[in-house]
């Protein structure tokens, strides 16, 4: 696996475009799970970010200034094109007639991702956000931070406000 | 119980399934491809605008005076306007955004 300093040089030294198709290829699952997350489970528009976040992120590689990893870099690109379509459209996300029974059945892996999804309606936007980054996407708080550009406080109180959110779901079901 | 609950939910956040498309890269590049051939076009376009209108000025140099003077002539206003749409026109024509 060739490096990503490696690609990122070639696409911006000669606008390789094989170097970039392997970045892409690289990092499309997270970016494309990272925004089925944020829009609760909306596959298409999900897909559609992401290529727009692509595109953005092939036009402004020369201003990566490796500060950060590509990884955390294409996420916050990501993030802000999710912004940017949520200033156009606005979703009220209502978690109605969800079947929390399924959440203690043995299912298939691309079940649990589409339940988690749906499930990610009952929380606001940046706990969504604050979550996927750092327990999903296995970020630091000062990589989400860098994304997000909350303070480090605030990412903490919407990670436990979050889980605790999702864990009375859970637990309201149980009992 | 409570670490349990964590734990299951932890679990549950977790990526599932690993997303590889090679349909979602195509995409992408053919949008790439797309945008820098309309760009290469404008280009060309403007470099073809550009040589026909030095060519015409090289051999016509009386008119050439006539144009300068004609620019000279020009209120402030007026080539402020005019030296402002051109070098929009240059940064947009240079930058990668378009």
């Amino acid at each position: 696996m060739v490096d990503d300093n490696i690609l990122i040089a070639r696409v911006i030294s000669s606008g390789d475009q094989h170097a970039f198709a392997t970045l892409i290829r690289k990092y499309q699952g997270a970016i494309r799970q990272f925004l089925r997350r944020l829009t609760a489970g909306d596959q298409a528009t999900a897909d559609d970010i992401a290529q727009e976040a692509f595109l953005r992120v092939y036009q402004n590689l020369d201003s990566f200034l490796g500060t950060s990893t590509f990884s955390t870099w294409a996420h916050k690109i990501a993030y802000n094109c999710f912004l940017k379509y949520k200033q156009k459209v606005y979703h009220q996300y209502e978690i109605e007639g969800f079947d929390f029974s399924v959440l203690e059945a043995q299912v298939e892996d691309i079940e649990k991702d589409l339940i988690i999804e749906r499930l990610m309606k009952c929380l606001d936007l940046a706990e969504r956000t604050c979550i996927t980054l750092s327990v999903s996407a296995g970020m630091s708080h000062q990589e989400i931070c860098v994304v997000t550009k909350f303070p480090l406080g605030t990412i903490k109180s919407h990670i436990n406000r979050g889980k605790q959110k999702l864990m009375d779901k859970v637990n309201n079901h149980k009992t | 119980m409570k670490n349990n609950d964590e734990s299951f939910l932890t679990s549950l956040l977790q990526y599932h399934t690993r997303l590889i498309d090679q349909q979602f890269v195509d995409n992408i590049m053919n949008n790439l491809k797309a945008s820098n051939k309309f760009r290469l076009r404008i280009m060309i376009i403007a470099l073809l605008l550009a040589c026909s209108l030095t060519v015409t000025l090289l051999f016509n140099m009386s008119e050439e005076l006539a144009f300068l003077n004609t620019l000279s002539s020009m209120s402030p206003y007026m080539m402020t306007f005019c030296l402002i749409t051109a070098l929009g026109f240059v940064t947009w024509l240079t930058s990668d955004n378009f």
